[in-house]
């Protein structure tokens, strides 16, 4: 096997010897554990009679306040079931020596913070364990701390993080102010009485904050640095549970919290969701490596369970409640698969990694033939998140989209809106097409690119069971929506203008939407395209007998002998026609150098093409951010000249200022 | 019943498909001056190569092998899915116009990979430049679909036909003008023809969808031949049926049925001559021309929804 290590040599990977191997399987266990009782939690909430306490010894000094709601329940299950895959995986990832001692301690307590999460009924249990997730998983992406790229992504990963933390902690202090208990449901009453002046300021906060956790746009730079760099399993976790629960903080504590607001806050939602989700997939269409193409679909993902919650607020107060139930089920459809695909996509892509030591989609390339599992496995995630029918994306975009559509006569800004926002869904879907094909057909498909290495034959061990557990998760997803109707129903926050009895089923697998005309039957679908596959190929064989045996040829090459690998396109030129076109979004940067002979200037000898990958909104905003800031702290520098005198001064003035504001 | 409708529906498809390609290319070879091959010949091409060897290209992998059997496939759904005679096909009800248009993009989706999977340039500039000019096109699809969902309220094909067909009058308004504008360019996208890609080009620097389909051979070349012919014949005869909805049987008669079949057979017939026709007097745009193309289309969509909202019910 062609190690990782082989090629970085500051990795410390816990291999070799007896109790590290124990100290692997005690953390693969313990994650299991976490993993498995969180889906018995999340169960027991949702569908069993739940549960609520409150034990005072674990967050002094208020104590840990936990009660199941069907909105954490469901949370719950979605973290925990990629976690329990995660954990089986990492029985065979850990086992060739990839993850650091720390990850592995960190491992089973990170899955136990994101399930707690969702559960937590009080300000201080919930900020307790949104901090400990936070730097938990700083610390899985310092998993190679010695590399510099490591240092740099956690760093920013560290300040969006903290920025979102000041952010909910100004929200929560807004919305407790009004308030006698700093448990859910008292807060849910103060509410009602804060000015609208005070519940505009908490909105916005409240959206920053689960904002830059969901990593939209503009604070989503650190995703697609912080995911290269943390270890596959982790970054499995951290882009489908962690990203989520920045999307629950926002249902929780706007729509549930809050009772949602004045339709200006549906429609800022909904237009951060949009630029989120074709800036994501845009950069994601761009990208030549496959975890960060990975990173930015991340965004994509979020940004349209962002824009779906937006529609569902829209159409709530413009008193739609049946397009705002079908947006909200939408919201819930898009995170449950974004969970589900994008889980399995990085744990193929870590198995890619773990065998050819790279994840370079311009060095990858024929890998169908030496991982069978593994491009089977990215091969379904790919038709998931591409929203293609008959892929676990589809669903949920779907239910959008019928909810958009059944808008009818409206006026005003919504009117406008609506055939925008499907514009938007369109073009990122559009787009994800591209990306998801570029992923699997660069990646997995045609001839290596370069030397990988020689691979023994990819055999079906414990990691490919974990991701075949994905598989059959995406696939039911995609084929049997109608099997999650019940959870969904129950989770969508949003209620129809009608009692939801007797919503037309249909048959088995048959997806209508409650109170809207249409349906879909992706079951009856699959099957036919299935026979239709078959009964070609049948015929097909048939008729074998009634013409020559076949013949192996080249390919053709105009003429010219020796095709070699390099020749064929790669992730950077199957793009490029994409990045010209949106040139303007993604400014890219790049150079070609004609070198020439020196006898004459015709003849050239050498092309040299060089292009740095870069996040335009980063060099944008975060650059000029980061110059007026260190402004700030050279001012800031004058006034500290070392003089004891001056600093006595500063204390007295404090003080006086403070003393004059109490008065 | 339902299913014998489908039967005739599918044999409609499947064998007129290649006689539609050979009057497209007859007109066009008479109006260029030349005399042209019989109608049939697409369909004698097609019968010949099923009976051929197949060239195996060495190095390519699996997904060039299954590439047009899932193409073909894909298609042959699409067609079951389509109210070309009558309105009355089995499981109509889940027949969403927006699952229909994804479906054909399987098979886009199935071809492309099959060219990234030959690991020549050819087969990865094809895919490229087919999937850029999906990714665009992929708003003004939407755009027309929920243009044409406002009359019915409903996304359903079925439902959209069954609508125009209650109200003819609608059929002339300037919401159904301009989305029928926008699919008009969409179907010419979608299928390949001038001037977003040429059919008849081979081994120019300038083709997609050949680009993509270079390397096959003898029933592999068949299947992706007749495909591409019956999804021509599939997008002309929604675009028809979507707007005219003339002649479109709403029950299982016989009598219904052969009307049905007739009217649709002129229809698309009559789509198809002024395609070729219109196809004589065009060069084929620059890629990085298409865009706008694709952008005036998804402009034409959404006046379509725009004016629907804003202009009272009777006139839209």
């Amino acid at each position: 096997m062609n190690a990782l290590t082989q090629g970085d040599v500051t990795t410390r990977p816990l291999s070799g010897g007896a109790k590290s191997q124990r100290w692997i399987v005690a953390s693969n266990i313990a994650t299991l554990g976490a993993g498995v009782a969180g889906v018995v939690l999340g169960l027991e909430g949702l569908v069993g009679h739940g549960f609520a306490f409150l034990a005072s010894g674990v967050v002094p000094p208020f104590g840990l306040s936990i009660r199941t709601t069907d909105l954490g329940s469901f949370f719950v299950i979605l973290i925990s079931l990629v976690a329990t895959c995660v954990a089986l995986y990492n029985f065979g990832y850990a086992k060739s020596g990839h993850l650091s001692a720390i990850s592995l301690a960190i491992f089973p307590i990170f899955v136990a913070t994101l399930e707690i999460i969702p559960l937590t009924a009080s300000i201080p249990s919930f900020l307790f364990f949104w901090e400990l997730m936070a730097i938990e998983s700083i610390c899985l992406v310092l998993d190679h701390y010695q590399r510099e790229r490591a240092q740099h992504a956690a760093l920013l990963y560290a300040a969006v993080t903290q920025l979102g933390f000041f952010s909910i902690l100004g929200f929560f202090a807004l919305v407790a102010s009004r308030s006698h208990g700093l448990n859910f449901l008292t807060l849910q009453n103060a509410v009602a009485s804060l000015s609208p002046g005070q519940r505009n300021l908490a909105f916005v906060l409240a959206l920053v904050g689960f904002g830059s956790k969901a990593g939209l746009v503009p604070l989503h730079a650190w995703l697609p640095k912080a995911h290269p760099e943390a270890p596959a399993p982790a970054s499995a976790l951290m882009s489908t549970a962690m990203v989520s629960l920045g999307i629950f903080g926002l249902i929780k504590f706007v729509v549930v919290l809050m009772a949602g607001g004045p339709t200006w806050w549906g429609m800022l939602l909904l237009g951060i969701g949009a630029i989120s989700s074709i800036y994501g997939v845009i950069e994601s269409s761009v990208s030549s490596d496959l975890k960060v193409l990975l990173a930015y679909s991340t965004t994509e993902n979020m940004g349209l369970a962002t824009l779906a919650l937006g529609t569902s607020l829209v159409m709530t107060s413009t008193h739609h409640p049946n397009l705002a139930w079908a947006a909200a089920v939408a919201t819930v459809f898009i995170l449950g698969s974004h969970a589900m695909f994008k889980g399995l996509a990085f744990l193929a892509a870590g198995t890619v990694g773990l065998e050819t030591g790279t994840t370079d989609l311009n060095a990858l390339g024929g890998l169908t033939r030496r991982m069978r599992f593994t491009s089977g496995a990215f091969g379904i995630a790919a038709l998931s998140a591409s929203g293609l029918p008959l892929g676990a994306a589809f669903i949920g975009e779907w239910i959008l989209l019928q909810s958009l559509i059944h808008l009818g006569p409206a006026n005003g800004l919504v009117a406008l809106a609506a055939p925008l926002t499907i514009g938007a869904i369109a073009l990122t879907s559009g787009i994800g097409l591209l990306t998801m094909v570029k992923a699997f057909g660069i990646g997995f498909l045609g001839k290596a690119r370069s030397d990988l290495g020689e691979g023994l034959e990819e055999r079906f061990g414990v990691m490919q069971f974990a991701m075949s557990l994905l598989v059959v998760a995406n696939l039911a997803i995609a084929l049997l929506p109608t099997a999650f109707g019940s959870v969904v129903k129950r989770v969508a926050w949003a209620t129809p203008l009608h009692s939801l009895h007797g919503s037309g089923q249909g048959q088995l697998g048959q997806l209508t939407v409650y109170g809207l005309t249409g349906s879909i039957f992706p079951l009856a679908s699959a099957v036919l395209f299935t026979l239709a596959v078959l009964a070609t190929a049948t015929v097909i064989k048939l008729r074998k007998r009634s013409r020559p045996s076949d013949a192996d040829v080249d390919l053709w090459a105009c003429g010219a002998r020796d095709l070699n690998s390099a020749m064929q396109y790669n992730a950077s030129s199957f793009a490029e026609p994409l990045e010209r076109v949106f040139a303007d979004v993604i400014r890219p940067k790049r150079d070609v150098e004609i070198i020439t002979f020196e006898e004459s200037r015709l003849l050239i000898s050498r092309v040299e093409l060089r292009s740095t990958p870069h996040d335009s909104i980063e060099s944008a905003l975060y650059l000029r951010v980061w110059a007026i800031a260190s402004y700030g702290g050279r001012l800031a520098r004058l006034a500290h000249n070392g003089s004891l005198n001056r600093y006595l001064a500063f204390g007295a003035a404090g003080l006086l200022v403070v003393l004059a504001v109490l008065h | 019943m339902s299913y014998l409708a489908l039967l005739i529906q599918l044999s409609f498809v499947g064998l007129g498909s290649p006689a539609l390609i050979g009057m497209m290319a007859w007109i066009k070879n008479r109006l260029e001056g030349r005399r042209g091959a019989s109608v049939a010949q697409p369909w004698r091409e097609i019968r010949k190569l099923f009976s051929k060897q197949i060239m195996n290209p060495k190095h390519t992998g699996a997904f060039f092998s299954i590439g047009p059997l899932l193409f073909f496939a894909s298609t042959a759904v699409v067609a079951a899915m389509i109210p070309l005679i009558t309105t009355e096909l089995p499981l109509h009800a889940s027949f969403d116009l927006f699952w229909v248009v994804g479906f054909l993009l399987i098979g886009t989706i199935a071809l492309s990979l099959a060219g990234l999977d030959t690991g020549t340039s050819f087969g990865g500039m094809g895919s490229s430049r087919e999937l850029t000019v999906v990714a665009l096109l992929e708003p003004s699809i939407l755009m027309a679909i929920y243009a044409l969902s406002i009359r019915a309220n409903s996304s359903n094909i079925f439902a959209i036909a069954n609508a125009t067909a209650l109200h003819p009058a609608r059929i002339a308004s300037p919401a159904s003008a301009l989305a029928f504008a926008a699919l008009v360019i969409v179907v010419i996208a979608e299928a390949g023809r001038l001037p977003v890609d040429n059919p008849a080009t081979h081994l120019e620097l300038t083709m997609i969808h050949e680009a993509m389909v270079l390397e096959y051979s003898g029933y592999r070349l068949a299947l992706v031949k007749w495909a591409a012919a019956v999804r021509l014949l599939l997008l002309l005869g929604l675009i028809s049926n979507l707007f005219l909805p003339v002649g479109l049987a709403t029950t299982n008669g016989i009598g219904a049925m052969a009307i049905g079949l007739v009217l649709v057979a002129a229809k698309i017939a009559l789509l198809g001559s002024l395609l070729a026709i219109a196809e004589v007097f065009m060069a084929k745009l620059r890629l990085f021309r298409v865009p706008e193309l694709l952008g005036g289309s998804f402009v034409l969509g959404l006046l379509a929804v725009t004016i629907s909202y804003y202009l009272p019910a009777a006139t839209r």
